[in-house]
């Protein structure tokens, strides 16, 4: 904790002391070659002053001659033998060394040491010079892909997300910023296409409507001679049309409000949002003579917002009883599978035919076009779903085949006690939950071919088993 | 003038279909690209207001079948709610003449029909004129020298045909075909009918007959392009 708590003092220093250089000084790359150059040549300034130092010291201390010899000749003297003289009674005593001799090599020492410090000087500026160069060509060297950074981030528009740095070079901090910095452009790229097609589907959605109304209005208006028939016949098409936009602006209002993560707001009961909302549908559902079933416990707790889990099993609802073929069965079902609970509605109907079942979640899906339009649907029902779902961290299943029904699950983290938190569990459990999660709504997606809840409640507890994980990890 | 409308949207396309209706035209309505594929190969349509985007076969597969595989000489409005220009582009490199982007208004819509359908006769405005006879499809007035012309939509849609094709001679079954819809039956002598009681409304007094009728072959309106 020290460290990270006394960064921010550091930093703010620093940042005094940016504020108090001069301008020119800005430039990160003179900064550097001139830091590189500073200890370069204090370094060498200092090897040169200890060298310099010892020197000094051991030239002082030491003389050169120890001591000195007198020779002494004797009796008879000394006869030359070749280039060498032979003294036959020569005799040699120790002697002081005389003053003179002491002076000159104090001398010569001195002068030795300002050479040596001359030398020095000259070679302390010139090795300045040279580490200022080398610091300039190093900091250049190492500042060039952020110069390269820069001029990307400059090109980039907020239209146009399509530009990357890639830079090339060593596995390094900067090849790590760039990477960084484009898997961020490559995220805004993706979230910014998603949202132009989003405003493209939805004002193509919105322009049938209001084409529908305009050129009645403008057929109608133009005749001044309508029969009142005629024009009542318009104006119930108008009207028709008129609702249908309302229902698809309220369902893309819903859809982007929920773009923004759910509100993780209390922990809520899986199985009252069951039974609350098959009570919400017993009278829809008996207009159209269809028996809908209630099968959850109570107690399946999941932490999520409660309107936005109404709303999710409300959608699957009004589906389910809207295309329920009269007279049958819409079960509503929540149960509790490992360390996830689910809600599901499971029909009757005519069920989805396998090429279709990918993209039943996708925005402005419509199984008949016709139909929707008629009964004034948006198409972004099961979107919203499969919304919600994720927004909780959970995920949307289907299982159907043609002409037996389907079955629509919400996937939810279930929750072990109501004061359990989302960090009650360390991180890596719940990723290897969701992993598990997703494998599971994958295999269901691709059409496993089950016929209800019952059949994948089976499944599924089949998968939770431990000894059926491995197996399935494998298959990934 | 006979025109097909194909949009999926079937408020849209029977609004349309009244409009163009009393403009006198004569419409008929199919709401898929399989339909339209359909009625195009039994009836030749001097146009077509075709929406892009359909279930199954759309627009688009609909104008290049009719222009690549037919040689179909239909005029193709294409109407759609995609307006980026790929899609436009598109849409006329299909063999669309003209692209109509929704909601659009009404009065353009009928301008824009106007236009194609006068595109390859002589007359580049929206009047026509043989003869003594003056036709303003634009504001529906029809006059013969200084005397207006009350006509019934059907007579409009006929003498308009038959101003847009004056000197040649057509046959009973053409008129049937272009300025009738798929609702007539053609065992009544409708068409005889209305000949004569446009014939009567041209000529009156004694002014020359402008209306003749060649026996076993058709009718020809005389006079020509001035």
């Amino acid at each position: 904790m020290t460290p990270r708590g006394a960064a921010p003092a550091s930093l703010g220093r620093a940042g005094r002391l940016a504020d108090r250089l001069p301008p020119w000084t800005g430039s990160l790359k003179l900064r550097l070659a001139f830091l590189y150059s500073a200890v370069v040549f204090g370094l060498f300034a200092l090897l040169i002053a200890g060298i310099y130092l010892g020197l000094s010291q051991s030239l002082a201390q030491q003389p050169i001659l120890d001591r000195g010899v007198r020779v002494d000749p004797g009796q008879p003297g000394c006869v030359q033998v070749d280039r060498y003289l032979y003294c036959p009674d020569a005799t040699v005593t120790e002697v002081e060394v005389p003053n003179m001799v002491r002076l000159i090599e104090k001398r010569a020492n001195e002068r030795a040491l300002d050479q040596f410090k001359r030398y020095s000087f000259l070679a302390l500026g010139g090795m300045f010079l040279v580490s200022l160069g080398v610091g300039w060509a190093l900091a250049h060297r190492a500042l060039l892909p952020i110069g390269r950074i820069i001029r990307v981030a400059r090109r980039i528009q907020a239209t146009d997300l399509s530009q990357r740095i890639d830079l090339e070079g060593p596995d390094d901090e900067l090849k790590e910023l760039a990477d960084t910095f484009d898997g961020m452009l490559g995220r805004l790229e993706g979230a910014w296409e998603n949202q132009r097609t989003f405003i493209h589907e939805a004002s193509h959605e919105l322009r049938n409507p209001i084409a529908v109304i305009r050129t009645n209005v403008d057929v109608a208006l133009a005749d001044e001679e309508a029969p009142a028939d005629e024009l009542r016949e318009s104006l119930e098409v108008v009207g028709r049309a008129a609702e249908r936009m309302g229902v698809l602006v309220d369902d893309l209002l819903t859809y982007a409000r929920r773009e923004a993560p759910a509100a993780r707001g209390t922990v809520v009961d899986l199985g009252e949002v069951a039974a609350r909302m098959a009570a919400q549908f017993e009278a829809p559902a008996a207009a159209r003579h269809i028996h809908l079933a209630l099968q959850a416990s109570v107690g399946l707790l999941a932490h999520g917002d409660p309107v936005a889990l109404d709303q999710a099993l409300a959608n699957l609802l009004a589906n389910a009883t809207r295309l329920a073929p009269e007279g049958s069965t819409v079960t509503v079902s929540a149960g509790r599978d490992g360390p996830w609970v689910w809600m599901a509605v499971t029909d009757e109907g005519p069920g989805i035919a396998a090429e279709e079942q990918a993209k039943v979640f996708e925005r402005f899906w419509k199984g008949d076009p016709a139909r929707s339009r008629a009964e004034g649907r948006s198409g972004l029902g099961l979107t919203i779903v499969r919304q919600i779902a994720r927004g909780h961290g959970g995920s949307v299943a289907l299982q159907s085949a043609a002409g037996e029904g389907s079955t629509f699950s919400v996937w939810l983290p279930a929750q072990d006690r109501a004061g359990d938190g989302p960090g009650g569990r360390s991180d890596s459990t719940d990723k290897a939950d969701r992993s598990d999660k997703v494998d599971r709504a994958d295999r269901a997606d691709k059409g496993a071919g089950g016929k209800g809840p019952s059949d994948r409640a089976s499944a599924s507890a089949n998968l939770a088993d431990p000894a059926a994980r491995p197996s399935l990890g494998s298959a990934r | 003038m006979r025109v097909l409308v194909v949009d999926d949207e079937v408020d849209l396309a029977l609004a349309i279909a009244r409009g163009l209706r009393r403009d006198g035209y004569a419409v008929d309505v199919v709401h898929s690209g399989e339909a339209a594929l359909d009625a195009t190969a039994h009836t030749s349509y001097d146009l077509l207001c075709l929406d892009l985007s359909m279930p199954g076969i759309d627009g688009r597969t609909v104008c290049r079948t009719l222009r690549q595989e037919r040689g179909d000489p239909a005029k193709v409005l294409m109407l759609t709610a995609r307006d980026t220009v790929e899609d436009r582009v598109a849409g006329l490199d299909d063999g669309a003449d003209d692209y109509l982007v929704k909601p659009f208004a009404f009065p353009e819509l009928a301008a824009r029909v106007r236009m194609l359908l006068r595109r390859d006769t002589p007359h580049r405005a929206s009047v026509l004129l043989v003869g003594p006879v003056r036709l303003d499809t634009a504001r529906h007035v029809v006059s013969r020298g200084d005397r207006q012309l009350d006509l019934t939509a059907k007579e409009f849609a006929l003498l308009r045909y038959f101003m847009s094709h004056a000197g040649e001679v057509i046959s009973q079954e053409r008129l049937l075909e272009h300025v009738w819809d798929e609702n007539a039956d053609p065992f009544t002598n409708t068409v005889r009918v209305t000949v004569g009681t446009l014939r009567r409304k041209l000529t009156t007094g004694d002014e020359e007959p402008l209306l003749e009728t060649i026996v076993g072959a058709g009718y020809r309106l005389l006079g020509g392009a001035p």
